[in-house]
């Protein structure tokens, strides 16, 4: 008990907790909460949305988007049209698949891959980074866009 | 020997005028196209809307579905009738679209019998650029010609056509004939090659010189060219009206303009009002003569009839039936934004070329969201100083491109396009691009990083500069992104000193501006001039991670042909920490949720995590705001051209036009995706150490990778004399913290184990 009290009075420690990728839950973050993508998506007014369940609960953490069966077909088409050799056609396709979801990380890598293909080295390299920094759920596109930089730094070297 | 040098003068002016492009046509400017699809969001109002711009009519039945470009609705459902389309790398055909929207989202999507996953309609043409004649048309190749139309055409105009040589004597002299024996002109006899040749080589004077000419050049014509191709130029050069001061040139035009048709669609008593009206297109307008035109087009109708090229039940059906035309199609026209699209265009072509070639470009703006941004500055200007002026930029969030542009609160242009040419100071807008350079430098500043809102007195240009606060008052030593998020002015300035005004000015640079040298301090709190284009440029930046896109208002230009002249890719380029830019962006949303842009709630749920930053200049002389959602950023100065001051402030001015736009459109919820370098720590932030999940006041805060502090405190209580072991908190020459006892004995059990 008096090493328990000692230990109590003594000052602040440095903590040796692991970093988290993840922000905490159950925490207010700076900025407030952001309710998940899936509930909020079609609620732009005021009072037209339900109330958040637990306005604490983060919406930051990495989730994966839904995507609507329209950019499936999209990014669908897109592969096809890489496989067949046409980049600047699926490049094409995935810019208006944009439209539907900005922040699709997967878009972003196809569009990497298209100008990759081209031979547009600088582009793929951008393009293949703004992939990673919305993929933060998205373990197999982030395997894919690492894969795709070594080829693009092979090209390079 | 003079008869054959004038035919073979004649017969060489020909072949050349043949030779180049036989008419000025001006270039089509389209919006995006609207993609529809499951899950889109669209109301049925915004549908319609985007329909009526489409010129697409609404019919009651679906049998009168049969002319493409009308659609039937039946609450929530409607049922297309689609134009074909040339988007020049792919074509869509004619075919018929329904859907169900519920909810304000679509719920099924079905093209001709099929189940959908997406469609995409036409695009609204948006303006053209006119030659200097004002002449329109729509060429249309012989193929495309209807048969019955050519017939009647021959039949109204020059019966001969197929056995003359251009001249048709037979018909001069009945023509000669006739007019003699009732003592005054009543009959011409010219053949349609002869009016080709007026047209395209003669003044109108009825001369007798001009005639002699007239028959020269037909000859010359009909020598160089077979019947078909004179035809197919005689459809598409004549003249079919007027729609102010545009000139309504040629059956395909004319189709679209009476009767909101293509010309292959065109029924036999409409083929016969347009043929009748070649007569007089003024004298005959049947939106002007109804009785005039209806009588005219009686008389074609008999004569098609004679020549057996409708039955006596189609005669009997025509003739008794109204004239069916449509009111006049209206010109959309986005001024401010067909301003930029120009501007942009002659940076490469000239305008000779963009005003006679026929070029078809295609742009991203969005009409729903451009009526939106005029509707959100009309509202907000409706109640106010007659005398308040605004430019508003949107833009898409992905990929840049600019979806409306708003110059001033007159759609109509009048020479000022305030969202391009309005240079004005920016005021505490730049306010994100200090802190972000001090985020830049994890080592030394993190989100809780104290810092210093006192007096600052600095000497620039010879003259001692004291910024103060908007509140007048200063605030002690606070956590760093308190200061961006309650847009303090002295703490600002201190840390943009601290950090150099070069450095300053250089992330400025990286995120799409770089202001013109000589950099003083007042710089900090924006005293240098932007335009909103401008800004939109640099907070695109911050909204997309750091990733730099040039702006966009031209997607593609392409030849009548279908030729790609150009496309204007998406480019982009990491120029900035995506790590710091996060860090920068979670605060922008924390302004608007408690700070200076808290009054947004008004207009859009605190849900949607709107980031932005509202901006004043000295004396409320500018007021700014710059915010986006998941899918757009907008960009709104409001001010006066005089330079006096509003009386509004950020808040009260351009952020209330922000949410008069942004309510109207569809936002997504700005979702910030942290990139790899970020962690999270629960900290207090009265004291900026780590804290337990279930403090009073503690918060999730985001860090660069190494730069958490690595001191743990329980409870926000004041008394350990905290040594600090990162650099980033507390930093030097700062108060020690101070030890606070624990209020809870199970927070103080909590610190023990």
């Amino acid at each position: 008990m008096t090493l328990m009290v000692l230990s109590a009075c003594a000052q602040k420690r440095p903590v040796s907790i692991p970093q988290s990728h993840r922000p905490p839950e159950s925490v207010p973050e700076i900025g407030g909460p952001v309710r998940d993508q899936r509930a909020a998506r079609y609620d732009s007014t005021v009072g037209r949305g339900k109330q958040e369940e637990n306005p604490l609960l983060s919406a930051v953490r990495p989730v994966q988007r839904p995507r609507p069966k329209a950019l499936t077909r999209m990014i669908e088409n897109a592969e096809n049209q890489l496989r067949r050799k046409q980049p600047e056609l699926a490049f094409s396709t995935l810019e208006q698949a944009l439209y539907i979801d900005g922040q699709d990380p997967l878009v972003w890598h196809l569009m990497a891959r298209a100008r990759l293909d081209q031979g547009n080295i600088v582009q793929a390299v951008s393009l293949a980074k703004k992939s990673d920094s919305l993929a933060a759920a998205y373990p197999d596109v982030k395997e894919k866009n690492a894969r795709l930089l070594r080829q693009a730094q092979g090209r390079a070297d | 020997m003079a008869f054959f040098a004038y035919a073979y003068m004649i017969n060489h002016q020909v072949a050349q005028r043949f030779k180049d492009r036989l008419w000025d046509v001006p270039a089509k400017v389209y919006a995006r196209p609207m993609t529809l699809y499951p899950g889109l969001q669209l109301s049925v109002k915004s549908l319609e809307q985007e329909l009526d711009l489409l010129g697409y009519r609404r019919v009651e039945t679906h049998v009168q579905l049969t002319v493409p470009g009308t659609y039937t609705r039946y609450q929530g459902r409607f049922v297309l009738s689609c134009r074909s389309f040339d988007f020049g790398e792919q074509r869509r055909p004619v075919r018929r679209v329904e859907l169900t929207i519920s909810g304000d989202l679509i719920d099924q999507l079905k093209s001709g019998e099929r189940i959908a996953d997406m469609e995409q309609l036409d695009p609204v043409l948006i303006g053209q650029f006119y030659p200097s004649s004002m002449e329109d048309r729509i060429l249309v190749d012989t193929e495309d010609i209807p048969t019955l139309l050519k017939k009647t055409i021959i039949a109204v105009e020059d019966k001969n056509f197929y056995s003359h040589y251009g001249i048709d004597f037979k018909s001069i002299f009945r023509a000669i004939v006739v007019n003699i024996r009732q003592g005054r002109l009543t009959q011409g006899a010219s053949t349609l090659t002869q009016q080709l040749a007026k047209n395209f080589f003669l003044s109108p004077d009825k001369t007798l010189k001009r005639k002699f000419s007239e028959a020269f050049v037909a000859a010359a014509i009909e020598r160089q060219f077979t019947k078909e191709e004179i035809l197919e130029a005689y459809i598409n050069e004549v003249y079919l009206g007027q729609d102010g001061s545009r000139g309504i040139y040629g059956f395909g035009l004319g189709a679209q303009f009476y009767f909101g048709k293509s010309l292959e669609l065109l029924s036999p008593k409409e083929t016969a009002l347009l043929v009748g009206m070649l007569k007089g297109p003024s004298v005959y307008n049947p939106r002007v003569h109804p009785d005039r035109a209806i009588a005219r087009r009686n008389t074609v109708l008999g004569l098609m009839a004679d020549q057996e090229l409708i039955s006596s039940a189609e005669l009997t059906k025509s003739l008794g039936s109204s004239l069916s035309v449509i009111p006049v199609p209206r010109q959309w026209r986005f001024p401010f934004y067909l301003d930029f699209v120009k501007r942009r265009l002659l940076e490469e072509y000239r305008e000779k070329d963009l005003k006679t070639m026929g070029l078809r470009i295609f742009t991203p703006l969005d009409p729903l969201v451009q009526l939106a941004a005029e509707k959100g500055v009309a509202d907000f200007m409706a109640v106010r100083d007659s005398k308040l002026e605004a430019g508003v930029v949107v833009t898409a969030a992905a990929t840049n491109e600019i979806q409306a542009l708003v110059g001033g609160k007159q759609p109509k242009y009048q020479g000022f396009n305030r969202a391009l040419d309005a240079n004005r100071p920016i005021g505490s807008l730049v306010k994100p691009v200090v802190y972000l350079s001090a985020l830049e430098r994890p080592e030394n500043y993190t989100l809780v990083t104290r810092i210093n809102d006192g007096p600052v007195a600095l000497k620039s240009g010879g003259h001692l500069w004291k910024p103060m606060n908007f509140d007048k008052k200063f605030h002690g030593e606070l956590p760093l992104f308190q200061a961006l998020v309650h847009s303090y002015n002295t703490s600002t300035v201190r840390l943009g000193m601290d950090l150099g005004l070069e450095t300053v000015f250089a992330t400025m640079a990286q995120l799409g501006f770089k202001p013109n040298p000589p950099l003083v301090p007042a710089m900090l709190l924006g005293s240098f001039e932007m335009t909103p284009v401008q800004v939109a440029q640099v907070y695109h930046t911050l909204a997309s991670g750091g990733f730099y896109t040039p702006a966009r208002v031209i997607n593609a230009v392409y030849t009548p042909e279908g030729e790609t002249l150009q496309r204007y890719s998406l480019n982009i380029e990491q120029h900035l920490d995506p790590g710091a830019v996060f860090l920068v962006a979670k605060t922008l949303q924390a302004v608007v949720r408690e700070g200076t842009g808290r009054s947004l709630s008004i207009w859009l749920s605190p849900d949607l995590g709107i980031a932005g930053k509202t901006g004043t200049t000295n004396d409320l002389r500018d007021t700014w705001f710059a915010g986006f959602s998941g899918n757009r950023l907008a960009v709104v100065w409001v001010g006066r051209d005089d330079n006096q001051s509003t009386g509004l402030t950020g808040a009260s001015g351009a952020l209330q036009v922000f949410g008069r736009i942004m309510v109207q459109i569809p936002n997504t919820p700005l979702v910030l995706t942290p990139p790899e370098n970020i962690e999270w720590a629960v900290i207090d932030p009265q004291t900026g150490l780590r804290t337990d999940s279930n403090a009073p006041g503690a918060l999730a805060v985001p860090f660069i990778q190494g730069s958490a502090p690595v001191l743990f405190n329980p409870l926000p209580n004041p008394g350990t004399q905290v040594i600090p072991k990162t650099p980033a908190y507390p930093r030097p020459g700062q108060q020690p913290v101070q030890k606070k006892k624990p209020r809870y004995l199970i927070d103080w059990l909590k610190d023990v184990f």
